[in-house]
């Protein structure tokens, strides 16, 4: 007996004989709470989905969905018994039924049991009343991948599964959709992991993030603290948010580095003094100062709407990214010195 | 190598044409087998070097948009009409031209057509196209979905054997089934003292049907493979998540989706069958006569004017069932 929705127990995944995510343990502790699987290209994202799912078998380990064993060595639910629904991040809508036939194909499980979601609220969310009569090959990756969602969400599963589910979905359009998904799923406590490779997807969406690499769970925690508090450099590169910077520890609240002079905050791990140490700079972490006589060359500007984020170069020609609102009163240009406030204080400070 | 009709009529002596008189004329099993033996050796060959030939080829598929669709070039003046030419040439040979002759004969010659019994004739052709083509497309869907569902490689291995029938003549493997039914009764079913079964396959609607599907289980199973293929397996998959047996997916999903293979499929078996030959007089029941054997036996017997209304019936049959396919070709 678990009192976790679904419990994940040192499961090793396999995609191919040299392709495996091992010993994987994480669990989903609420019904309605949505996790999001965040990983490289190729590293066996899928594959989690799909074993989970009932597709792939497991040999080690065990998988239980509410207190019901559905996966282990020797225990094997069939897809169809297990009331859990994939979205495949491919096309696989029933070629030869249009559009609304094929979301009715998940209505219909649905309609077996306790009718949760209605076609027209899925169908208007996710703008798809212009294709309804259509058939899949008559329509855009896009409408095809949300037409794939809407069947899944109308499917009323126990367990909901989505493969990049917004991967060809328009920009303009995926950040809307965001919003209702969201909105959906939480209201009507939808259980959901969805695998991303999209960081901001993941951190929206998810109440928790996992980070594949190198074949294993890296972290499994809080989008924030999966942000702020990355457990490994593997997971720094992967997430390339910020930079390491060698320093050295010089007090219990201080480090200093050569680039960039003393720098104060709080330590979220305990380094004794005289310790060199790799200290992760985030975007956020600094502060521009016209006036302050820290200065460094402007090596790219990113201009993202909302802000700038300017890329600096260091004496020891190391590259740190920097945070500038958007409205700021000026902007520099390429080779221009770019001024860093002093003293530098850092909410938390990460080291390796 | 298969042809029997048109080499037995003009009086040219072939392996086949040798098969069929060792066991007709001569009533010599062992003769037959014989040549079987030497024929067969001669198409292993040739499908060696067939193998050897495209053993190097390698094959690209462009990305999308890599396919340039070709402009048609309008031919004008001199050039048109030697096309039209070229193109009426061979429909009238190959079809205007012994079909109005047929028709002539068919005509002129009303008692031959009188003494037909056209009903029957029809009946036992449509009976045969009926029987074979539900077996073969049956037979073929369940070998093809049992392969997609269980992905087992002695599965796969035993269809590519099975499908092996169609580059063997109907000749040897009607004399091939007779020679293992009639070692089967003679040394298993005689053993153990039972009732002979040589009458139950061996002229008989049932064992004609059976070497209709040896032969021409490659028509049914590559045609359903091929539809098969154009499913993609995650469509399945989305299937069983979404409650779907696999059975359920089979029939709610699988066969909607290739019921126009199916029939183009049936097409395809109907329009070989009315025409087969030397399966057919070797292996059907004393009596039993379709259109196809019906003809063959007046043209054996130099009766060309008898010949051609059954002669004409078989080409309006098949013309029907062409006619479909073509639809379904353009439709596609």
């Amino acid at each position: 007996m678990t009192k976790n929705f679904l419990e994940i127990d040192n499961v090793t995944f396999t995609a191919s004989a040299k392709n495996k995510i091992n010993n994987v343990s994480l669990h989903i502790e609420n019904k309605g709470d949505i996790i999001c699987l965040l990983g490289p290209s190729g590293i066996g994202k899928t594959t989690i989905l799909r074993t989970i799912a009932g597709l792939e078998r497991i040999n080690s380990g065990k998988i239980i969905l509410n207190n019901k064993v559905i996966s282990s060595n020797d225990t094997h639910i069939e897809p169809e018994n297990r009331n859990i629904s994939l979205a495949f991040q491919d096309n696989s809508l029933f070629p030869h039924y249009n559009v609304i036939q094929n979301i009715q194909f998940g209505a219909e499980r649905n309609n077996k049991k306790k009718k949760n979601l209605a076609i027209d609220e899925v169908v208007n969310f996710l703008n798809l009343k212009h294709v309804l009569d259509k058939f899949p090959h008559q329509i855009s990756s896009g409408e095809a991948q949300r037409a794939s969602l809407a069947r899944s969400l109308l499917s009323n599963p126990d367990l909901l599964l989505l493969d990049e589910p917004l991967s060809n979905v328009d920009q303009n359009f995926k950040e809307e959709i965001q919003v209702k998904l969201k909105k959906i799923l939480t209201e009507h406590k939808i259980t959901t992991i969805i695998v991303t490779h999209d960081s901001y997807e993941a951190f929206y969406l998810g109440t928790k993030c996992g980070i594949i690499l190198d074949g294993q769970l890296k972290q499994y925690d809080d989008p924030y603290n999966v942000y702020h508090f990355p457990n490994s450099i593997e997971v720094v590169n992967f997430l390339n948010r910020g930079t390491l910077i060698p320093a050295k520890v010089t007090g219990e609240n201080t480090l200093e580095s050569v680039d960039l002079g003393t720098i104060k905050g709080n330590f979220i791990k305990h380094y004794a003094k005289g310790s060199d140490v790799k200290l992760l700079i985030q975007p956020e972490d600094l502060e521009h100062d016209d006036g302050s006589n820290l200065k460094l060359e402007v090596v790219d500007r990113q201009f993202r709407g909302t802000n700038f984020i300017y890329t600096l170069k260091t004496p020891s020609n190391l590259t740190i990214p920097v945070f500038v609102h958007s409205h700021h009163i000026h902007q520099h240009e390429v080779d221009e010195k770019f001024g860093i406030k002093r003293p530098i204080n850092i909410d938390h400070i990460v080291c390796f | 190598m298969s042809d029997f009709g048109s080499v037995s009529f003009f009086g040219i002596s072939t392996l086949t044409t040798a098969i069929y008189n060792a066991w007709i004329s001569f009533d010599d099993l062992n003769l037959a087998n014989r040549i079987s033996f030497y024929l067969l050796i001669f198409i292993l060959g040739l499908l060696i070097l067939e193998n050897f030939s495209r053993k190097k080829a390698q094959y690209h598929t462009p990305t999308k948009g890599g396919l340039r669709k070709r402009k048609p070039i309008d031919l004008t003046g001199q050039k048109s009409f030697l096309a039209f030419f070229f193109c009426a040439l061979i429909f009238f040979i190959s079809f205007l031209f012994p079909v109005l002759q047929m028709l002539y004969w068919t005509i002129s010659f009303p008692k031959h057509l009188s003494d037909l019994n056209l009903i029957k004739l029809f009946l036992n052709t449509i009976l045969l196209v009926f029987l074979s083509s539900f077996l073969l497309i049956s037979l073929s869907f369940i070998s093809n979905y049992g392969n997609r569902v269980s992905r087992s490689k002695l599965l796969n291995t035993l269809t590519t054997l099975s499908i092996s029938g169609y580059a063997i003549p109907g000749i040897i493997l009607a004399v091939a089934f007779i020679t293992f039914i009639s070692w089967f009764d003679d040394n298993i079913i005689s053993f153990f003292g039972l009732k002979t079964i040589k009458s139950i396959f061996i002229g008989s609607i049932l064992g004609l049907i059976l070497v209709y599907f040896i032969r021409f289980y490659s028509l049914a199973s590559n045609g359903i493979k091929s539809g098969y293929l154009k499913i993609n397996y995650s469509i399945d998959e989305s299937a069983y998540l979404l409650g779907y047996s696999k059975f359920k997916t089979f029939t709610n999903i699988h066969i909607p989706y290739l019921k126009d293979s199916i029939l183009l499929i049936g097409i395809l078996i109907a329009i070989e069958i009315i025409k087969e030959l030397p399966i057919t007089l070797i292996m059907r029941p004393f009596n039993f006569e379709t259109f196809a054997t019906t003809a063959y036996i007046f043209a054996s017997q130099d009766l060309l004017e008898a010949a051609a209304a059954p002669s004409l019936f078989l080409i309006i049959i098949a013309s029907f069932f062409i006619l479909i396919t073509s639809r379904f070709i353009h439709k596609d």
